[in-house]
C-alpha cells in the first residue's frame, strides 16, 4: 500500500519536472522570426472557437449544422445536444427545459433570447415552447448555451442558465431555399425562404413556413393525447451596411396556429376531476431594429422591439404586448481595460381572462429598467478578471444587484482556467404574487364534501436568490481531443414553497371545501455537480462527443414551513441526478454522412416517479448535388412506454414516440 | 484504512489532473492558425517596401484590413501592439465593402469571402495594396501572397508579378522562404 502511495508521488513529481522541462509557450509570436514562424504546429481556428474559449463561464455552442443534422425542429430537440440541459417531452408542443436543476414545465431559472430578445415570459416566467419557431429553415446560425448564472449581462431570471439562438444574418441566406418534409411523428412541413439584395450595401431575405406535429400517445391508457400542433409562420430580416463602421438591422416575424392538451382539471359540480380536451389558439408577432455603430475606441448599439403574443388555453386567455428599448456601449478607449455597459427599459401589459387560473387584476402594467457594467481587465498577459454587475428596477422587489466576479487564466495555448462568484436572482412572476389555480381535486370529507387545493399567489412572495460559486477548465491535450470541464456549488435562498392555510367551505357550483396553498419563500438549500463536454476527431472523417452533467440538490424547508412536501425536500429532483449524451459523426464518400445520437437521463424522484431511460436517434444525409440535399431521420429508436417527466400541474403528458421523417433541402 | 484510502484517492485524482496540464503543456508549442497567421502579417510588412504615394499624408497610419468574418482580428491586434511601421502606428480595420479596400495596405481576405474575390480585386485595380489570402487559388486569380497547410504548419506562395503590378517591392528572403507561382 505504501509503495503504491510513493509511487505516485514520484510519478507526480516526475510528471511535474517534465511539465517545466518542455519549453515555455512564446507569449508574443511576433519575436520569433519568420523561419521560427514556418515551423511551428498549428491547431486549426475552426477546432477552437476563441470566443468560446476565452469565456470564464461554462459556455457550449452548437452550430445550425449540428441542429441539421440531429433533425431538432424545435429548439428544445436542438438543446437535446448540449451538455448539461435537461430536455423532458411534456407533450407535443411543449417541453421541460432546464439548465443546473429546478426543471418544469415553466422552468423560471433560465433565460432565453433569440437575437437579443427575450422569449421568457413575465407571467409564469417561463417560455412558451409552443409560440416558438421551428428550426427545419435553417435561419439558425447557432445557439451559445450558458450555464451559471448570467444575470451581470442578461438580468434579472439568468438565474441557473442563459441560451441564446442568434439567427444567420440576410447577407448570409442569399439565393432561394426550398425545404418540405413530412414522416411519421413530424407529420408535414415545407417552407420557402427568398434571399437576395437591396442596393450595392442591403441585403434581406423573406421566408414563410407551415409545420405540424402529429398527437403523441399517452402512458398509462396507452391511447391518443389530444395534443397535435400546427403552426404558420413568415418573417423576414434586412441587414444594411450604410459604411464599414456602421451596421442596420431590421427583422419580424408573425405567427399563428394551434395546438392541443390534455387536462385533468378539478371540477366543482361533480365534485372530481374532469378530463377535458383543450384545443387552443396562439398568434403574436414581433418587430425588432437594431443599430450598431463603432469607431476606434467604442461599439454602440442601439435595439427597439415590440412584441405581441396571444394565446387562449382553457385555464387562461392571456395577450401581451411588450416594448424594449436597450442602448449598449463597449468601450477600450483604457489600456487593459474592455467596458460593456448599457441601459435598458421594459414596458409590458398584459390583459388576461381567467379560468382555471386567474390573476387580479385582469390587466396589469409592468415596467423595468436596468442598467449594467462590466469590465474586462487583462491583468497579465494570461490572466483577465471581469467584474461586473447588472442593477434593476423592477415594480415588485424595486431594485436588484446582481454582481459577479470572474477570473480567467490562459495557462498555456492548450488549456485556460476560470473561476467565477456571482449572484443572481429571479424576480417574482406576477403570478407569484396575484393568482388562484384552482389546482387538484384532493379526495373528500368524512361526510362527503370534495376537497380540492387552490394555489394563490401572495404579495410577499419575495425574489429567490442564488450565489454561485464556479470553476472550470478547457483543455486541448492533443489536436484532435478537447476537453471543457465546469464544477458548481449554488446556494438558494427563498426558493418557491407551497404553505397551507385554513380551509373553507364554498356552495356553488356544489358545496365543497377549498384547501388554499399560498406561494412562500420558505424553501432554502445549495445544489452543487459538474458538467464535462469532449470533442474527439477522430480521423478526418469522423469525429466524437460526449456530454455528461451531474446534479446533486440539498434543499430544505425552513423550519416553520408547512409545505406537504416538506417531509421529501431533501430528496425531490425533477432534474435527472446523471445524465449524459454521446453523439457520433462520421462523413461518407460522395456526399454522405451517418450520424447517431445515445442520451441518457437518470430517473426524477419528484411528484411521480420517471424511470430513466435511454434514448437513440440516427440520421442519414445525402448532398446530391451543391443545391439538393435528401436527410432521413429515425428518432427514439429504444422508446418505452414511459413519459419523460411529470405531469407539471393539470398536464397530462405524452410519450415521445419512435419516429421516422425526411427532409429534402432545395437551393437555387 | 478508510482513511488511508482516501487519501490515495485524493492523490491519484491530483495526478490524473497533473497528467491532464502536462499534456496540454507538452503540446506547448502550438498556437491557432490564426495567431501564426497574424505573426506573419506583421513580419511581412517588415520584407516588403511600399511605394510613398500609398500614404496620402505624413504620419498617415500603416492600414491593415480584414475581409471577412474577423476572427483574425483580435490575434492581429495583438501583433501590432505597441509596434510601428517605419514609425507609423498600425491601424486595423474590418472592411466591410469593397470600395474601403483601397484605404489599406494590407488586405487579409479570408476564406470565407473567396466568392467576391474578383470583384474585390477590380475594386483594387492595381492601388498598392498587399493582398493576402488563405485559399487555394488566390494567388493564381491575382492575389499576392496565399497561406497554404503544410503538415500541420503554415506556408506561403507568393505571386511576384501580382506585387510588381502594385508598385510592391519583396525583399529577396521572403521570396526565398515562399513557393512562388506566377500568373
Amino acid at each position: 500500500m505504501r509503495l503504491f502511495v510513493v509511487t505516485l508521488s514520484i510519478l507526480w513529481l516526475v510528471s511535474l519536472c517534465l511539465c517545466k522541462a518542455y519549453a515555455e509557450p512564446v507569449g508574443d509570436l511576433t519575436t520569433l522570426s519568420i523561419e521560427e514562424l514556418m515551423q511551428l504546429q498549428v491547431i486549426t481556428a475552426s477546432k477552437k472557437p476563441q470566443a468560446v474559449w476565452d469565456v470564464p463561464a461554462a459556455v457550449y455552442v452548437i452550430s445550425g449544422e449540428d441542429i441539421q443534422r440531429a433533425g431538432a425542429n424545435s429548439i428544445p430537440e436542438a438543446l437535446r445536444l448540449v451538455p448539461g440541459v435537461h430536455v423532458a417531452t411534456i407533450d407535443a408542443s411543449k417541453w421541460a427545459v432546464a439548465v443546473r436543476g429546478f426543471n418544469g414545465r415553466y422552468s423560471n431559472k433560465l433565460l432565453v433570447l433569440i437575437d437579443g430578445r427575450s422569449v421568457y415570459t413575465p407571467f409564469f416566467s417561463g417560455v412558451y415552447w409552443d409560440a416558438q419557431p421551428p428550426l427545419f429553415l435553417n435561419e439558425v446560425e447557432r445557439i451559445e448555451v450558458v450555464r451559471g448564472p448570467g444575470a451581470a449581462l442578461w438580468g434579472a431570471n439568468a438565474v441557473n442558465g442563459v441560451i441564446n439562438i442568434i439567427t444567420r444574418s440576410a447577407k448570409d441566406t442569399q439565393g432561394t431555399l426550398v425545404v418540405t418534409g413530412g414522416g411519421l411523428e413530424e407529420r408535414a412541413f415545407g417552407g420557402v425562404r427568398v434571399g437576395g439584395q437591396l442596393g450595392a450595401n442591403a441585403y434581406y431575405r423573406i421566408y414563410t413556413l407551415y409545420y405540424q406535429r402529429d398527437r403523441l400517445k399517452q402512458d398509462e391508457a396507452d391511447t391518443f393525447n389530444y395534443d397535435d400542433w400546427r403552426v404558420r409562420r413568415g418573417g423576414f430580416r434586412v441587414d444594411w451596411y450604410p459604411s464599414s463602421t456602421e451596421s442596420l438591422t431590421l427583422q419580424g416575424e408573425a405567427y399563428s396556429g394551434r395546438a392541443g392538451q390534455r387536462l385533468r382539471l378539478p371540477a366543482f359540480d361533480i365534485g372530481n376531476y374532469r378530463l377535458v380536451d383543450d384545443r387552443y389558439t396562439l398568434s403574436g408577432y414581433y418587430l425588432m431594429g437594431s443599430w450598431r455603430y463603432q469607431n476606434n475606441r467604442t461599439e454602440n448599439t442601439l435595439n427597439l422591439q415590440i412584441d405581441h403574443y396571444s394565446r387562449s388555453p382553457i385555464e387562461i386567455t392571456e395577450n401581451r404586448d411588450t416594448l424594449r428599448a436597450e442602448w449598449r456601449q463597449r468601450i477600450r478607449r483604457l489600456p487593459k481595460h474592455d467596458i460593456l455597459w448599457g441601459v435598458e427599459y421594459t414596458y409590458t401589459r398584459d390583459r388576461t381572462q381567467g379560468r382555471y387560473m386567474r390573476v387580479s387584476p385582469d390587466s396589469k402594467t409592468d415596467q423595468i429598467i436596468g442598467f449594467f457594467v462590466q469590465d474586462d481587465i487583462q491583468l497579465n498577459e494570461q490572466g483577465i478578471l471581469t467584474l461586473g454587475s447588472k442593477v434593476e428596477h423592477n415594480s415588485y422587489t424595486a431594485w436588484e444587484i446582481q454582481p459577479n466576479m470572474r477570473l480567467l487564466w490562459k495557462y498555456n495555448p492548450n488549456t485556460v482556467l476560470w473561476a467565477a462568484v456571482s449572484r443572481a436572482v429571479r424576480m417574482p412572476t406576477r403570478a407569484e404574487r396575484t393568482i388562484a389555480i384552482d389546482a387538484y381535486y384532493e379526495g373528500t370529507t368524512q361526510e362527503g364534501i370534495p376537497l380540492f387545493s387552490r394555489i394563490y399567489g401572495s404579495n410577499g412572495f419575495q425574489s429567490e436568490q442564488v450565489v454561485a460559486y464556479e470553476l472550470g477548465g478547457r483543455f486541448h491535450p492533443s489536436h484532435e481531443v478537447s476537453l471543457d470541464l465546469s464544477a458548481f456549488y449554488n446556494i438558494y435562498r427563498n426558493l418557491r414553497s407551497f404553505e397551507p392555510a385554513n380551509p373553507f367551505l364554498e356552495t356553488s357550483p356544489a358545496p365543497h371545501i377549498i384547501i388554499p396553498v399560498y406561494m412562500s419563500n420558505k424553501l432554502h438549500g445549495h445544489t452543487y455537480g459538474f458538467e464535462l463536454a469532449t470533442n474527439w476527431q477522430v480521423n478526418s472523417s469522423w469525429s466524437l462527443k460526449f456530454g455528461y452533467a451531474n446534479i446533486t440538490y440539498r434543499l430544505k424547508h425552513a423550519p416553520d414551513s408547512r409545505d406537504p412536501f416538506k417531509l421529501h425536500s431533501d430528496s425531490t429532483s425533477n432534474t435527472p441526478r446523471h445524465q449524459w449524451n454521446l453523439v457520433s459523426h462520421l462523413k461518407l464518400p460522395s456526399g454522405w454522412y451517418a450520424d447517431a445520437y445515445l442520451f441518457f437521463a437518470d430517473r426524477l424522484v419528484g411528484m411521480d416517479f420517471i424511470p430513466a431511460y435511454y434514448r437513440l436517434d440516427l440520421s442519414l444525409g445525402w448532398r446530391a448535388k451543391q443545391n439538393l440535399e435528401f436527410h432521413l431521420y429515425l428518432q427514439n429508436l429504444l422508446r418505452r412506454k414511459k413519459r419523460e417527466f411529470e405531469h407539471p400541474l393539470w398536464e397530462r403528458d405524452s410519450v415521445p414516440e419512435r419516429t421516422v421523417y425526411g427532409r429534402l433541402l432545395w437551393r437555387y | 484504512m478508510a482513511l488511508l484510502a482516501s487519501k490515495i484517492i485524493m492523490i491519484y485524482l491530483c495526478t490524473a489532473w497533473i497528467l491532464i496540464l502536462l499534456a496540454g503543456a507538452s503540446h506547448g508549442e502550438e498556437y491557432t492558425e490564426v495567431e501564426v497567421k497574424a505573426a506573419f502579417l506583421y513580419h511581412f510588412t517588415n520584407y516588403i517596401a511600399w511605394p510613398e504615394e500609398a500614404f496620402s499624408y505624413r504620419s498617415a497610419p500603416f492600414v491593415i484590413g480584414v475581409v471577412g468574418k474577423g476572427s483574425i482580428l483580435s490575434a492581429l491586434r495583438r501583433a501590432v501592439q505597441d509596434k510601428t511601421w517605419n514609425s507609423r502606428p498600425f491601424a486595423i480595420k474590418q472592411v466591410e465593402h469593397n470600395r474601403e479596400a483601397r484605404e489599406c495596405h494590407l488586405l487579409f481576405v479570408e476564406r470565407s469571402e473567396m466568392p467576391r474575390l474578383a470583384q474585390l480585386l477590380e475594386a483594387l485595380g492595381n492601388a498598392p495594396v498587399l493582398t493576402v489570402g488563405e485559399s487555394e487559388g488566390f494567388v493564381q486569380r491575382g492575389g499576392v501572397i496565399n497561406f497554404y497547410m503544410h503538415q500541420g504548419r503554415v506556408r506561403f506562395e507568393i505571386n511576384p508579378d501580382a506585387a510588381r503590378r502594385r508598385q510592391l517591392t519583396i525583399s529577396s528572403k521572403l521570396l526565398s522562404l515562399a513557393r512562388i507561382v506566377r500568373q
